[in-house]
């Protein structure tokens, strides 16, 4: 009894010594891992506005299309609102830059602003990190023949995972952070 | 006896005048050898004048790095995707294929780099073109036995 006692200890001890270990990222670090995975979120804006854009050519969008489906978990889905209505519809990333891509307006303009955290990257049991940003889009449609004119200000909340991750390039092992956008759920929407 | 002595002693005194003459003559010559001598101070003026520079000799993978470096801002900063797509194109060239890896160290502490998810010079080049933000500095460069770049790591500035 008092060998089993001691056998779990010793486990106990060792678990929390590789927990902690796991666990000890600098702030400089951590500081770098926040810049990453914040600057993948102002890449999603940049894509967005593309993909928008009317100018932007066939071929192009759906180059950047696969681009910023990329960054996102697989299965992750984003939140549609309208000041026209109250309901929040929510779609497959693909199938919403698809439905981006094909908005019946001659002009579309979206940008992105006030990109920051209001959850910082917190480490899960998992060894995942988990955070949320939260950032303003203002679209902007114009329909130049039936004169329709629709703006809208909407504040979305985007889950960020990130996970260290390895891969062999060149035959080397590389440790890499790897920055996952989960779902972008509408908490605002104005005119 | 009287006039063979006086004769020896002519004859003497004939052969030291001509080992004078000779003496003299070869103290002349010997000045003439030595008259040019301010030939030296014109060579000294030549040492003093500044050295010609030296070429600087760069290597293939300091010339590849600039050439880069110029393509990376020039893609970043293209006003129209048609310029950008031509700058992306020119600067493939420079790759042994398009599928060149693309490391992105994002920091950098005790020896042990933290890497951004890679990528490939192909996606990196379309990224400078759709988001215009140009971030990363090279930090190595590999070459091939052709002047390829095989490898690349860049790093946040």
């Amino acid at each position: 009894m008092k060998n089993k006692l001691i056998l779990f200890l010793g486990l106990f001890v060792a678990t929390s010594v590789v927990a902690l270990a796991q666990d000890n990222i600098s702030p400089a670090r951590k500081q770098a891992i926040d810049s990453l995975a914040l600057e993948k979120v102002k890449d999603l804006s940049k894509y967005i506005a593309i993909i928008g854009n009317k100018e932007t050519q066939f071929s192009e969008a759906n180059r950047v299309m696969d681009r910023a489906e990329e960054l996102f978990a697989p299965g992750a889905e984003m939140g549609v609102s309208s000041i026209n209505t109250n309901e929040i519809a929510y779609y497959k990333v693909r199938r919403y830059f698809e439905r981006l891509m094909a908005l019946n307006y001659d002009k579309v303009n979206i940008t992105w602003y006030d990109i920051q955290y209001v959850s910082d990257l917190e480490r899960q049991p998992d060894g995942r990190y988990v955070g949320v940003i939260t950032v303003y889009q203002r679209f902007e449609g114009t329909s130049i023949e039936t004169g329709m004119n629709y703006k809208d200000t909407t504040k979305k909340d985007i889950t960020i995972y990130v996970e260290k991750k390895q891969t062999q390039i060149a035959g080397r092992t590389i440790e890499f952070w790897d920055v996952m956008l989960g779902d972008v759920r509408v908490t605002e929407t104005s005119a | 006896m009287k006039h063979i002595l006086f004769s020896v002693s002519l004859r003497k005194a004939l052969f030291l005048s001509l080992l004078l003459v000779v003496a003299l003559g070869a103290c002349k010559s010997k000045k003439k050898v030595v008259e040019p001598a301010p030939a030296p101070a014109a060579k000294e003026e030549v040492i003093q004048q500044p050295a010609q520079p030296t070429p600087v000799t760069r290597s293939a993978e300091e010339i590849a790095v600039e050439r880069l470096e110029k393509y990376f801002t020039n893609v970043a900063g293209a006003t129209n995707v048609t310029s950008a797509n031509q700058f992306i194109q020119e600067a493939l060239g420079m790759f042994a294929n398009q599928e060149i890896p693309v490391l992105v160290v994002i920091h950098e502490e005790g020896g042990v780099k933290d890497y951004d998810e890679p990528t490939t010079i192909k996606k990196y080049l379309d990224y400078l073109k759709d988001t215009k933000k140009n971030l990363n500095f090279i930090s190595d460069i590999r070459l091939d036995g052709s002047g390829k770049v095989s490898e690349l790591e860049l790093r946040r500035k």
